[in-house]
């Protein structure tokens, strides 16, 4: 005889009504079932047709469920109905929103119960969407303080840079002085156009000398900024390029030396030693940085004196910054300033037949450097959300297997489709922002832990900070990724027939649509991890070489600090020489100094060059063509302070400043200029007119001069009155920890000069660190998302091959039942795993390798198509997605084929 | 024979009036319906059940699960308020009933 029991349950759709009420109702219909069955038999039918009576005498399952659906209100529709009545009274006002307002409410409760019955679910989604969302808006942190942020002037997107450049060489410069006036005067795209040349003053400030940046700067840089003074007036036209001693303060600097004194116009600033009248003091929000370094502030300005008029056409030192006029395009200013560039190189082609114009948005030249680097950790980190969101969606689906049955009942009870779709979209709102919550716990955590390692070379860095904005993206991104991928499932939810759903087993199938897209879903994340690794394991390459790269120089126990030699005193090249030589000296006698050098540059600060002419050879008519150099110049034995080793010849002493000029040579110079011939006595100079000649008496190791990841160019160290430069660099090799030395340089500095400040101070290998931290702190973050984007991915794979076993018992069964053995079915399963990983992997690799020409840039010393990077990662994805699908494996063989096979 | 809306109007006061008399099952309450009206009604379980359901929902009827033998089976008994259901359904029925008369001329003796 049947369990009618059990046959009534299977077809009538109850799951909306209490457990009991159901299934009291569930037994009724089952007893009278069976009475049906047996007052048939007892008439006498045969078992088959007393069985098939009764089964008739039911015609309409969905229509008796929908009947009795309304005769016993569930507790949840009760609860609804209050809901919405205390919704209505609440706002007492009937009509549209409010009933829309209820419903919504309903949705969220309903949704909140539901998400409630299944916390294993409920928690995993909402740490996966925390965890994705959370990452991102940490990054999107930084990248808003660094990149994002306008610039604090009006209409910040009319201020542009302006440039030369020199269209035979890569790069660009700032212009020089004539340059900038018929830059000036001949072009027809800018409102106002001005000119500066940054500037290193010492003030005194609380009894101590201490360096500041300022700028001098024309009249006109005011109108291209647009931004009155908070107190007093700008610079005037007609102070520029004349003596007058006149500054305008930054509210920074008036706030650290004059403690905000309404009162400062008309006091006087010493500067280096001069006494400037304060005419200005520009507001608080107006910061200007040098135009290499976001981070060095402008803290005041002053007009150009009278021989900026006589600064050669040729030396480029003075940045200059233009306002777009009103509705002009970018490309027609670069239009206009190439014409006026081509006329400028007719009319003076000694000096500008290859000097052209470059046209930047300010914002661009400031940040676009940092953007690279931050673009990729902000790329990796929606990688790890896409495949955190691979993940959730994978739950959705499975969820929405089970809830088949559930969603069909209910749309044969009369729910509407939309209503289903909302209310399923209702459950991924609340995930988002369960998601969103913790995401945001994680970004005040997070933002809280990277400034501690946030590079100090990163632009705007001090402004990293979490705010509404960061808290608005979080909650957008776990929103958006929620309703994205709630979508799909509540979409197919609703659409599910419900006979079909009804009919159905209760467990549903991991064949069709949602087995086929869980399975997509998982290939995604594999090929999305895929990249993420590879690209890291580049980076990662790209660091470890650059880290024991040898650099040419030995940066331990090595301490550093600039001087800048401004002011009266050191108006004179020999006075200058003369202090230089002597603190050396004082330098080097201090206990625990071993040796101690001063030099124009220190590795990888750039370098200023210049075109030599060789002594006996020909000297190229265009100056362009000459040999361009570095130049260096040194106080006392700089390489070997720096323990940069000389590969022939004798290092630099006192006397190669005079007779026959001594100089020292990299290798590169030495290949390029004599391959195959000894250059030590080889002659060249820096000037083609009346040659001074440098004899080479010794060639250095090559260092370069942009930083660790550039190669070297030609370099020339002088003796110091060769070469007299004022801002020097103090090198001194230490016994022991350099750090230790600061406070004693310090003083035998000031013992020589009360009002010179030490700027800069780092050992060595800060030093070398310092030109690290921005690829350290990317490499860093991106590592840690690609071992997040890992684990994700296995736990996915883990959840699909876990779900396909469960769904297989029965075939894994009958499989047994065969005769296959334990290992055989492990190495089923395994198979099934290694099938989406074999094909996640052929698809990330491709995807690889488009996502390393994003990268190309940033790596050192490493192919983007490296074999071993590509065989080592598909192995480890390999690797990682046995061990994902070696539990579920071990599962599947110890399965129990009868009990299997009894299943369903 | 009589159109669904009749039966469906009706069935509370046949079920109430037959549960009057005693304790009664569900199929055992079709069963009678049926053979007093001499078959002219007959219900099926899909719409006799969800009344009984609705009348015990609102505490008209108790049901109660019955071992006969070895079935289960649930007997229904009807209630205070379900005692006074069935004398409003009566009063409301005859006062149908006797209007449906007057209208079509008809009388009983």
């Amino acid at each position: 005889m049947r369990d009618w029991t059990e046959w009534v349950r299977k077809r009538l759709p109850l799951g909306d009504l209490e457990a009991p009420a159901a299934r009291t109702m569930v037994e009724e219909v089952a007893s009278v079932l069976e009475q049906v069955y047996r007052t048939a038999l007892a008439a006498g039918r045969s078992p088959e047709e007393a069985d098939a009576e009764a089964r008739a005498h039911i015609e309409d399952w969905d229509e008796m469920a929908a009947e009795l659906g309304r005769a016993r209100p569930s507790r949840r529709e009760s609860t609804a109905h209050q809901a919405a009545e205390w919704t209505d009274r609440r706002l007492r006002r009937p009509g549209r929103p409010a009933v829309w307002l209820a419903d919504l409410l309903l949705d969220a409760r309903r949704a909140a119960r539901s998400l409630r019955r299944t916390p294993v679910f409920t928690t995993a989604v909402v740490l996966l969407l925390g965890l994705g969302v959370g990452a991102n808006a940490a990054v999107f942190s930084v990248l808003k303080a660094v990149l994002l942020k306008p610039l604090p002037f009006p209409e910040p997107e009319e201020v542009v840079t302006l440039w030369s450049t020199d269209v035979e060489r890569s790069g660009r410069g700032p212009a020089s002085f004539p340059d900038y006036l018929d830059w000036r005067g001949d072009n027809r795209t800018f409102e106002a156009m001005g000119a500066t040349r940054g500037v290193l003053m010492s003030v005194t400030e609380e009894g101590v000398p201490v360096q500041v940046r300022g700028a001098t700067a024309t009249a006109s840089v005011f109108d291209v900024f647009g931004v009155e003074p908070e107190l007093g007036r700008r610079i005037l036209p007609e102070e520029d390029a004349t003596d007058a001693r006149v500054v305008m303060l930054s509210h920074d600097l008036w706030t650290r030396l004059f403690n905000r004194d309404p009162e400062v116009l008309g006091r006087t600033l010493r500067l280096s030693g001069e006494a400037y009248v304060v005419v200005g003091v520009m507001p608080k929000d107006f910061v200007v940085t040098s135009p290499w370094d976001a981070n060095d502030r402008v803290l005041f300005w002053t007009p150009f004196q009278s021989e900026v008029l006589d600064a050669p056409r040729d030396s480029y030192s003075y940045p200059v910054y233009a306002r777009l006029g009103e509705e002009v395009p970018l490309q027609a200013a670069r239009d206009d300033m190439e014409r006026v560039a081509v006329s400028l190189a007719d009319a003076y082609p000694e000096t500008n037949r290859t000097q052209r114009v470059m046209v930047t948005p300010l914002h661009e030249a400031l940040f676009a450097g940092a953007g690279g680097s931050l673009m990729m950790v902000l790329g990796a980190a929606l990688l790890v959300l896409l495949i955190a969101c691979g993940n959730v969606a994978g739950l959705l689906l499975a969820r929405g297997t089970v809830r088949r049955r559930e969603v069909a009942l209910r749309v044969a009870l009369g729910a509407g489709r939309g209503r289903i779709i909302r209310e399923l979209l209702t459950e991924s709102g609340l995930l988002a922002m369960a998601g969103g919550a913790v995401a945001v716990v994680l970004v005040v955590a997070g933002v809280g832990a990277m400034r501690g390692f946030l590079p100090s070379t990163l632009p705007r860095v001090a402004e990293v900070a979490v705010d509404g904005s960061v808290l608005g993206v979080a909650l957008l991104l776990s929103l958006l990724t929620a309703l994205l991928f709630g979508l799909a499932p509540a979409l197919q939810a609703a659409r599910v027939s419900h006979v079909e759903a009804l009919k159905e087993g209760s467990t549903g199938s991991s064949r069709g649509w949602r087995g086929r897209t869980r399975r997509g879903f998982v290939v995604a994340q594999l090929a999305l991890t895929l990249i993420l690794v590879h690209g890291t394991v580049l980076l990662v390459g790209s660091y470890v070489l650059l880290r024991e790269r040898d650099q040419g120089f030995d940066p331990q126990n090595v301490l550093t600090a600039s001087v800048t030699l401004a002011g009266a005193r050191y108006e004179d090249d020999e006075a200058c020489g003369a202090f230089l030589r002597d603190l050396v000296a004082r330098l080097d006698a201090l206990p625990g100094v071993r040796q101690a050098a001063a030099v124009n540059r220190m590795p990888f600060e750039g370098g200023t060059n210049a075109r030599i002419v060789v002594e006996g050879r020909p000297v190229a008519p265009d100056p362009n063509e000459r040999p361009l150099v570095e130049r260096k110049t040194a106080v006392g034995d700089y390489l070997s302070v720096m323990g940069i080793p000389l590969r022939a010849g004798r290092t630099l002493e006192e006397a190669d400043a005079w007779g026959a000029r001594g100089v020292v040579i990299n290798q590169r110079m030495a290949d390029q200029l004599w391959p195959g011939e000894d250059p030590l006595g080889k002659r060249f100079s820096f000037g083609a007119d009346e040659p001074e000649w440098l004899t080479v008496v010794g060639v250095a190791t090559d260092v370069s001069q942009w930083g660790p990841e550039w190669g070297t160019l030609n370099e020339a160290y002088r003796a110091y009155p060769l070469y007299p430069q004022r801002t020097m660099y103090l090198a001194l090799k230490t016994e022991g920890p350099p750090a230790r030395l600061v406070q004693d340089v310090r003083r035998a500095v000031l013992a020589m000069d009360p009002d010179l400040p030490l700027t800069k101070v780092r050992t060595g290998l800060e030093m070398v660190n310092d030109h690290m931290d921005q690829r350290e702190f990317a490499t860093a973050l991106v590592s840690l998302f690609a071992v997040l984007a890992l684990a994700l991915t296995m736990v996915g794979i883990y959840g699909v091959i876990a779900y396909f076993v469960a769904q297989q018992r029965r075939e894994l069964g009958v499989r047994m039942a065969l005769g296959a053995g334990r290992g055989r079915l492990i190495r089923y399963v395994l198979g099934k795993g290694l099938t989406l990983a074999g094909t996640g992997v052929v698809v990330g690799a491709l995807g690889a390798y488009w996502a390393t020409q994003v990268i190309r840039n940033l790596l050192f010393g490493i192919s983007p198509t490296n074999v071993w990077a590509v065989v080592g990662v598909v192995g480890l994805m390999l690797v990682a997605a046995t061990l994902a699908t070696w539990a579920p494996a071990r599962r599947a063989a110890r399965l129990d084929p009868a009990r299997a096979l009894q299943m369903e | 024979m009589f159109s669904p809306e009749l039966k469906k109007g009706s069935v509370e006061l046949l079920v109430l009036t037959l549960l009057e008399e005693e304790p009664r099952h569900g199929y055992q309450i079709g069963k009678l319906i049926e053979s007093r009206s001499g078959g002219r009604l007959t219900f099926r379980v899909s719409s006799l059940y969800p009344v009984l359901a609705r009348m015990e929902e609102r505490g008209w009827v108790q049901g109660r699960w019955v071992e006969k033998g070895e079935q289960r089976l649930r007997f229904y008994r009807l209630t205070t308020s379900g005692e006074a259901a069935l004398a409003r359904q009566r009063r409301t029925w005859r006062a149908f009933v006797g209007a449906m008369d007057q209208v079509t001329g008809q009388s009983h003796a």
